[in-house]
């Protein structure tokens, strides 16, 4: 892919003062969670795996600044060293499903009739699967584990990624362009990565950072059925889903993971839209 | 303008200013423009796309927006100024007094009502004293007023299932029903094909004789404006820069951009044809930041220093005519037009075969996983013709009827059916597209919407470079250097190289698109609709680049428009095309005179001419009979169901024989050549 090796290109001729604030905003909270998952040894106050029995469930305080979980682990702690594996599986399985599920869509769109036809059915019966099911399935018969879990969601969200590809690049496989590069021989490849690509990068990537939390919170009902992080390692899915019996006690003890979540939602967001328009030559100021 | 009252007016505009606030600096669509629309009159409002005629029209409603606001001057309405009515007052002026009928009918009707109910609907909002049956019938007669044939079936239809003619008929009737002052008809005919336009236009007549309903007419075309407007206004970038009677303005123009747009047209009914054609440089100025002077100085050839400093007062010259520039005694025709037509070479056309095309067939059909539909499309039903070297080729047709699919068949990026192409004597139908490859360096496309033939995501140099790249022309240095030269063939400042398409005007865009044909050296090109999508001005400078190709570089081309024209302006020999297949093919002098094929009559007779001479009437109209339809079956003539010279059932039964009447000229028609001879001469 040639095109992808030109993204960074493109954004570093790009001045500082012309990023948008949103753009500036998402990716320095995804810059500051990236900080904090690679030096989670360093910033946690306490292990993970510590318990404290005599302090089970203790609210928000100095030695426990985000209070501590039904086995008197830290809840900072864990969080921070489950921002590790959250996002790990998020960007990883992300990753996963758009290279595989971009090139596929944009064969079928571009090939479209028979092949397209055939390509999404086959991306039907996949999804028609509950993704859990599946996830499920594929993790019993083997052993399970992160990477295993990150590539299983990926995936799981290939299919998703394959109708999102395929429908935006339809609009520009009907475009003139395609048909000017037909009339001179370009090849498939060309015509798919250089001429559909760019086109749709804005879509892929609202996509893909849509994907990523999805791809944590999925991670995490994995884990949470035992199948993905094994206990006593933390993620954030994993928390919610253990603290969600004692909510009424001990609210912290979702709450904090909950928000982390908001937090790369709403950072991934950000930084999606923002690296769409950066990419759309239409939207810089005419020169 | 002879009356400053409101009186003896339906509509009086004053001093109008108009101003959307987009997110960046406001626009000023509309300022200082002035008209008036007496009792029964019909008013054009000519310009090119973003004059801000369609704003005016807006602005009289009420239906701006949240965006657009009117910022100075008074609409006057029988006495009453409409700009200072509440919402609820405008609520029973328009549509009761004021009616409007859109360009795109597909979008204006409710695909969810039958288009009787449709028109119910308003008579019973603005008329609540009739009954439902008065409705009903008030409604059918509507129908009939518009000429729909069987109204009380049609009035059961839903929209989609009426042709885009008749969709505009039912909008008119809607329009009427209220038996409104004023009509407004933004561009009502443009999204339709010539034939059908012509029907549309008959109606407006008969309506304006009846009802004396006085009408606005909207539209970028002088040929309407000739055939229906009594006095006209010439739009530029929100200003009005002229306006007369119709017959004034395009008999003796003042202005120099109306004289410009008037030589800009090529001239169909002209007797010796201008060989290039007057063109406006430049490109509409910015509406943000408006020139201060007068808006047309940065493209006027006269202009002088105070046309750019100082903002020009509209004269009345003559009994109606006003103009908005000062200098209008000093402007005279274009010099340089004499020196550009002198530089033009001969074409060297040789009389050998380029291009020959043997009965190719195309027809599509449904597809799925699990086999096709039965239902099949015949796009292009055997056709035959063949191209010369260095000459034009011009295919001419309505949509639907496999024009652009014949040329997209013809290089190949449709595979075909039955038939063959033969391209300098070799069969290019059954290539792989490796073996293709040759070809396809030699036959290259020019599409018609240069927005959608250009990646908006590469650059200039890029989209024209690539050509060069693919098919091993020229590297490195060498390619750069070749790509400037291609900018300069097809006019376009070097700097433009590194640009991105929306950085480029419409025609600027297709520039670029030509540079990128050209760019593999061809020796065909099929032109599918070159300047259908572009203004005036820019499409006569289009015009005329390919003019140039087609002389100094002696490439052919296949000439793809439904615009009579800009075939007869360009091309030497024509098509006409129905259906998918040639009615008639011959010399361009032989298709413009008697015998003519009865479908290319009636195509000739629809065209609406911008009539220079006093007094001439039109020949008889003759207008195609019935609805559009596909034939089924296999047998008789294509064009039987609508021709209005049909002989009787033979032209249902039987496949019509190709006559030979003069050397190349081919009519398809059960009418014999005699009797074909008879028909009046519509077009010198």
């Amino acid at each position: 892919m040639t095109s992808s090796s030109r993204m960074p290109g493109r954004i570093a001729r790009l001045r500082m003062k012309t990023l948008p604030r949103p753009f500036l905003i998402g990716s320095s909270l995804i810059v500051l969670l990236l900080l904090v998952a690679v030096s989670a040894d360093y910033l946690a106050p306490y292990p993970y795996d510590e318990f404290h029995f005599l302090q089970r469930m203790a609210a928000p305080s100095g030695n426990h600044l985000l209070g501590t979980d039904e086995f008197g682990r830290d809840v900072l702690s864990r969080l921070i060293f489950g921002t590790r594996i959250s996002l790990m599986m998020g960007i990883g399985s992300t990753l996963l499903c758009l290279g595989f599920g971009v090139p596929i869509g944009l064969y079928s769109g571009f090939k479209g009739r028979k092949i397209d036809e055939f390509i999404m059915r086959i991306m039907d019966i996949i999804i028609s699967f509950p993704s859990l099911i599946i996830g499920l399935l594929i993790m019993v018969v083997t052993s399970p584990g992160t990477i295993k879990t990150v590539f299983v969601v990926g995936m799981i969200f290939t299919p998703h990624v394959v109708r999102v590809t395929r429908a935006v690049s339809l609009s520009i496989v009907k475009k003139d362009f395609i048909e000017a590069a037909r009339a001179r021989s370009e090849s498939t490849r060309f015509m798919i990565f250089e001429e559909i690509l760019p086109n749709i990068w804005g879509p892929i990537i609202v996509e893909g950072s849509l994907r990523v939390t999805y791809a944590i919170l999925l991670a995490g009902s994995m884990s949470f059925l035992g199948l993905g992080t094994q206990p006593p390692q933390a993620d954030w899915g994993l928390m919610v889903a253990d603290g969600r019996m004692y909510v009424g006690e001990a609210p912290w003890i979702v709450i904090s993971p909950g928000m982390m979540m908001c937090i790369a939602v709403i950072a991934f967001n950000l930084f999606g839209d923002g690296l769409r328009d950066l990419l759309d030559v239409r939207m810089r100021k005419l020169g | 303008m002879i009356s400053f009252g409101t009186d003896g007016n339906v509509l009086y505009i004053h001093k109008l200013a108009v101003v959307y606030f987009t997110e960046k600096e406001p626009l000023k669509a509309v300022d200082d423009v002035s008209f008036s629309v007496g009792r029964g009159e019909t008013v054009g409002l000519v310009g090119e796309s973003g004059s801000g005629k369609s704003t005016i029209a807006l602005a009289i409603l009420g239906l701006l927006g949240k965006y657009g606001r009117v910022t100075g001057g008074e609409v006057w309405f029988r006495g009453e100024n409409i700009l200072e009515k509440t919402r609820s007052e405008l609520q029973k002026i328009r549509g009761k007094r004021i009616s409007i009928v859109f360009q795109d009918p597909s979008t204006s009707l409710n695909p969810s009502l039958t288009v009787g109910d449709q028109i119910a609907e308003t008579i019973n909002t603005h008329r609540k004293e009739y009954s439902k049956k008065e409705v009903r019938d008030i409604v059918l007669s509507l129908l009939a007023r518009v000429e729909i044939p069987e109204p009380s079936l049609v009035a059961k239809r839903y929209p989609h299932q009426l042709s885009g003619g008749m969709q505009q008929r039912i909008l008119i009737a809607n329009a009427i029903s209220t038996n409104p002052d004023l009509i407004i008809l933004d561009e009502p005919t443009t999204a339709l094909d010539v034939t059908i336009e012509a029907g549309i236009l008959d109606v407006l007549e008969s309506i304006k004789e009846e009802f004396r309903s006085s009408m606005l007419f909207i539209t970028h075309n002088f040929g309407l404006v000739s055939r229906i407007c009594d006095r006209t206004v010439v739009m530029y970038a929100g200003r009005k820069l002229e306006s007369a009677r119709t017959k004034d303005l395009l008999t003796k123009p003042l202005h120099p951009y109306t004289k410009g747009l008037l030589a800009c047209i090529p001239d169909i009914n002209a007797k010796n044809p201008a060989e290039i054609l007057c063109n406006i440089p430049g490109r509409v100025p910015d509406l943000r930041s408006p020139p201060v002077g007068c808006v047309f100085s940065p493209r006027c050839e006269c202009a002088k220093h105070e046309c750019s400093a100082n903002r020009p007062k509209s004269i009345l010259v003559e009994w109606e005519h006003e103009t908005a520039c000062p200098c209008f005694l000093e402007t005279s025709k274009k010099e340089g037009l004499e020196t550009l037509q002198s530089s033009l070479k001969t074409p060297k056309a040789e009389n050998t075969v380029l291009l020959n095309v043997d009965n190719l067939k195309k027809s599509f059909r449904h597809e799925t996983l699990f086999g096709s539909s039965k239902k099949i499309i015949h796009a292009v039903d055997g056709v035959t013709f063949s191209v010369m070297r260095g000459e034009t080729f011009g295919l001419v047709g309505e949509s639907g009827c496999g024009k652009s699919t014949l040329g997209k068949c013809i290089v190949m990026l449709l595979p075909v059916d039955g038939g063959q192409v033969v391209y300098a004597g070799r069969s290019v139908t059954a290539l792989s597209e490796k073996l293709m490859r040759p070809f396809r360096k030699e036959m290259q496309i020019i599409f018609q919407n240069p927005d959608s033939s250009l990646n908006p995501q590469k650059r200039i140099h890029q989209i024209i470079g690539r050509p060069l790249e693919i098919f091993e022309i020229a590297e490195g240095d060498k390619k750069e250097q070749r790509i400037y030269e291609l900018l300069d063939l097809v006019e376009l400042p070097n700097n433009y190289y590194s640009r991105y398409p929306h950085e480029l005007s419409g025609g600027e865009k297709q520039r670029v698109g030509i540079a990128r044909a050209l760019a593999s050296e061809p020796k065909f090109i099929v032109c599918d609709e070159p300047v259908t999508s572009l203004d005036l001005s820019v499409q006569a400078s289009i015009l005329n680049l390919l003019k140039k190709f087609q002389n100094d570089l002696g490439i052919s081309h296949l000439l793809i428009s439904h615009d009579l024209s800009v075939v007869k302006h360009i091309s030497k020999k024509i098509a006409v095309m129905y259906m998918g297949v040639f009615c008639e093919v011959g010399t361009t002098e032989q298709i413009f005179a008697p015998p003519y094929h009865p479908y290319t009559y009636c195509l000739l007779s629809s065209v609406p001419l911008i009539e220079k001479d006093n007094g001439k009437q039109r020949a008889r109209r003759l207008r195609l009979i019935g609805v559009p339809f596909f034939r089924v079956s296999g047998k008789g003539c294509v064009f039987a169901a609508r021709c209005p010279l049909k002989i009787g059932q033979i032209c249902e039964e039987v496949n019509p024989p190709t006559r030979t009447c003069n050397q190349g000229h081919l009519i398809t028609c059960h009418k014999t050549i005699e009797e074909l001879s008879m028909l009046e001469r519509l077009i010198w």
